[in-house]
């Protein structure tokens, strides 16, 4: 293929085309027709080479063996402002900056070693918000020595931006569909659990068994008693998880101190069990409602689950950059560390519910809505015994509203 | 050569309405085998620990703390263990538990379905198996 018989249709067949007819010129270098020949179709190509980068929508770079500027097309210009004039002969550091120079050097280094590189990385020279992709292309000379760089930045922000939603789309439908999965799953048994022991309990009242205490009617209707109560709670909690974080209440600026206070006096915790707040709960412009269920879920557990006879519970605040941190720490049996992430699954209960009446869903239901809100719970054990439980929980200091909250939701899933 | 002794019978449970039927069943059918319960696999792994041989395992899958299947995991990792004669005996009729059930090697898995016959026929079964199978000889 000679470069003056075919039409390069890219960069690198322009280049090669290039290369080639400076090959041929220098071998030619007694052969006056043939060098005037070539240097036509040298200078044919290399008008191609510049009709096809400046046709390119990317920034393109022509950098030498130093990495000094030889070649830069017009977007690249125009996205700096700058003319061709200026930037010739600029080392590259002088147009990316020394950080940005530092940062990307490596891979300069390997081009100029002779790798074709490419990155995906922020802030093309001129455009500090976009997110780009660069390429490295070494050009040879005949002797395989490296000459230069051709250096591409392909805006890919909006591609980017794209593929960042649609990953924060299928985290939130793999999340619901797990949920779904979940829900199937407890529906089929912690629902139905109550409902068999019911129709058991029925049955026997009803045949009055002779023999074994079965045949105990008063026990017997005590204990479908529980069992109907038991039922009832685990779908109105269902539905209470189902509406955590989305049923989320008015927005405004809300009191948390205030908001404790209530809390506890809606508990009515029993005399031997104190509750205190330490320090001033902050104010802050939020979603109060979801806030509530996390603190009277959390508080209530730490009344509820405390072995008594005398309980301490003190609920904190602590800044920690853009959220607050809240702490309920109780003076319980505490929780093994193994069950750390088990808590705050759906129907999950550390006692048998004979035990302890319980859905096994409050902390589920914290733990969606403070993740709703793009913080997370956990819960430490202060003492080495392992003695006592502080839950925490993040919340954010300025929830922003709903339209805003899912956005950032969907940033921080990317 | 057949085991002399009597088989006990471990059964893990958190529900007391199940227990309830259970012991009503084995009184109903005879069964006078030692019966153990605990309360979730913790209690469980805990009991085993000490429990007069032979013996024999009827398990709930959902339960506080450890449920069935991870009760079953520790069972087969354990040395001491590991032989152990396990029934499932679930409210669970999810595939997947029906699958690591018997891929930890239960002797059966039951459901428990209607009005406490599900719980007779489970344990007029328990009670012909260990009446006609060999159990692994310990020391």
């Amino acid at each position: 293929m000679t470069a003056a018989s075919t039409r390069p249709t890219t960069l690198e067949e322009a280049l090669r085309a290039l290369d080639e007819a400076e090959a041929k010129l220098r071998s030619h270098e007694n052969d006056e027709a043939g060098i005037r020949r070539l240097t036509e179709s040298v200078l044919r190509s290399e008008e191609r080479f510049r009709t096809l980068a400046e046709g390119v929508p990317n920034h393109l770079l022509f950098l030498d063996s130093e990495l000094r500027v030889v070649f830069a097309n017009d977007v690249f210009l125009e996205a700096f402002g700058w003319s061709a004039k200026k930037v010739v002969g600029l080392h590259i550091s002088d147009i990316v900056g020394a950080e940005r120079f530092l940062e990307r050097q490596q891979y300069y280094e390997r081009a100029l070693a002779g790798e074709t590189v490419s990155y995906d990385s922020t802030g093309a020279a001129g455009s500090e918000q976009g997110f780009f992709h660069f390429s490295y292309r070494p050009s040879f000379d005949d002797s395989g020595k490296v000459r230069g760089i051709f250096s591409m930045a392909t805006d890919i922000t909006e591609r980017r931006k794209i593929q960042l939603e649609l990953e924060a789309k299928q985290n939130e439908l793999l999340r619901s569909n797990k949920d779904l999965e979940q829900f199937a799953y407890v529906a089929s048994h912690d629902l139905k659990a109550p409902l068999r022991a019911i129709e058991l309990l029925v049955q026997w009242i009803i045949e009055g068994l002779n023999g074994y205490d079965v045949n105990n009617v008063q026990e017997n209707l005590g204990l479908l008693a529980k069992r109907t109560t038991r039922l009832n709670r685990l779908l109105d909690d269902l539905l209470a998880y189902s509406r955590a974080g989305r049923k989320v209440g008015a927005h405004r600026l809300s009191d948390t101190h205030a908001l404790v206070l209530d809390v506890v006096q809606m508990l009515n915790p029993p005399e031997h069990i104190s509750i205190s707040v330490e320090g001033q709960l902050p104010k802050l412009r939020t979603y109060p409602t979801p806030l509530e269920t996390v603190l009277r879920n959390l508080i209530g557990n730490a009344v509820k689950h405390h072995p008594g006879p005398n309980g301490r519970i003190v609920v904190s605040c602590k800044e920690e950059g853009d959220r607050y941190v809240y702490a309920i720490e109780d003076d319980g049996e505490g929780i093994p560390q193994q069950y750390a992430e088990r808590v705050f699954e759906m129907f999950q209960t550390l006692k048998p519910r004979d035990q302890v009446e319980g859905s096994g869903m409050g902390l589920a239901i914290v733990n969606r809505i403070v993740q709703w809100q793009g913080g997370r719970v956990w819960f430490e054990s202060p003492a080495p015994s392992g003695k006592g439980t502080v839950f925490k929980f993040q919340w954010k200091k300025n929830q922003p509203m709903a339209a805003n909250v899912e956005t950032k939701a969907c940033e921080a899933a990317g | 050569m057949r085991s002399s002794r009597v088989v006990t019978i471990l059964l893990v449970e958190d529900d007391e309405v199940d227990i309830k039927a259970l012991k009503w069943a084995f009184e109903k059918l005879k069964v006078a085998n030692p019966l153990v319960i605990a309360r979730d696999g913790e209690e469980a792994l805990t009991l085993l620990k000490d429990l007069p041989r032979p013996f024999l395992i009827i398990s709930d899958i959902n339960m506080p703390r450890m449920n069935g299947i991870e009760l079953l995991r520790n069972i087969r990792k354990s040395p001491e263990l590991r032989d152990s004669i396990v029934f499932m005996l679930t409210t669970s009729n999810d595939e997947q538990d029906k699958i690591d059930a018997y891929n930890l090697n239960v002797a059966g898995y039951m459901l428990k379905t209607d009005m406490g016959t599900s719980f007779s026929r489970a344990i007029s079964l328990i009670d012909n198996y260990w009446k006609v199978v060999e159990f692994p000889e310990h020391d």
